[in-house]
């Protein structure tokens, strides 16, 4: 589950219960008094199922579903203990990356961590289990603002890359 | 087979609840923050003690919209919250379950720490 987090669920915030079955009359039971009452009791199934249905629609627009990310905008994710304002660097990216092969993985999910830890030396991308370089202290990033994390990838049946991406305003 | 029904269903049910206490760790950040990009140079905070923030998935969030809601974000804010801390240094945050946890130190900017005006560069990317 670690790193799986960012953007997969969608849950709904308001719990809609509608019992669609039990606001429409029975249609089983036919009337005794003909087929015109038959069909006015079939007409007013259909539009109580369509009412129903609009109804339901309406609800799921109302409430909203929600996409859960790791990081949507935190203003300050620092590396250092000293958060004193320092010198823009500009836009900062780093990712964490795993390669899928049949579906299967070639090492762990994609952690936050890593992917900062990219970030911070803005080496580009990495794998799972490939070895940190060292972080030149006078070029590496020392604090990220409006920090925000997605995912990236791709998946060609056969093999697959997904990337854990984290993005922000760099400062020296 | 129906005799066994009971024992999986008390081991399924413990793997349940072990799983869901167990903590994950997900990041270590020397120093967070959702109300601070940075303090004036040449000062230090005063310290408030631990803080702890959770924030579950279905909680209603504080600082997010209710369509793209960042955990971490809604976890700092939280310890932020219920301990009046500007910022938090040595923050770890583990996964509980569909929870985010964060815990560290709560710091306040004193007088001769004032936060620093926003510096008005956009987010590389903006939010997803």
């Amino acid at each position: 589950m670690d790193g799986s987090l960012d953007g997969l669920t969608n849950v709904s915030h308001g719990r809609v219960e509608i019992d669609v079955l039990a606001s429409a009359p029975h249609v089983g039971l036919s009337s005794p008094e003909g087929d015109g009452e038959q069909n006015m009791l079939q007409t007013m199934t259909g539009r109580r199922f369509v009412g129903s249905a609009c109804l339901l629609i309406f609800l799921c627009l109302g409430t909203g579903c929600s996409t859960y990310h790791f990081a949507h905008s935190v203003k300050l994710a620092s590396y250092d203990e000293d958060i004193s304002k320092g010198k823009a660097a500009g836009p900062v990216r780093g990712a964490d990356c795993t390669w899928h092969v049949m579906g299967y993985p070639l090492g762990g999910e994609p952690r936050i961590d890593r992917a900062m830890a990219n970030a911070r030396t803005q080496s580009g991308e990495h794998f799972a289990d490939d070895i940190t370089q060292e972080t030149d202290p006078n070029k590496a990033i020392r604090y990220i603002n409006g920090m925000n994390t997605s995912w990236d990838g791709f998946n060609a049946v056969i093999f697959g890359k997904r990337c854990l991406v984290v993005k922000g305003a760099g400062y020296i | 087979m129906r005799n066994l029904k009971g024992p999986l269903a008390i081991l399924g049910l413990l793997a349940l609840v072990a799983c869901g206490a167990e903590r994950i760790p997900l990041a270590t950040m020397p120093a967070v923050s959702m109300t601070e990009r940075s303090v004036a140079a040449g000062t230090q905070g005063e310290e408030i003690g631990e803080v702890e923030g959770i924030y579950c998935q279905g909680d209603d969030p504080i600082v997010s919209d209710s369509k793209n809601i960042g955990m971490l974000d809604e976890a700092i804010m939280q310890a932020q919250k219920q301990s009046g801390a500007d910022y938090i240094t040595g923050a770890q945050f583990f996964r509980e379950g569909d929870c985010v946890v964060v815990t560290g130190l709560g710091m306040r900017a004193t007088a001769g720490s004032q936060p620093t005006p926003d510096d008005g560069v956009a987010a590389a990317g903006g939010a997803q």
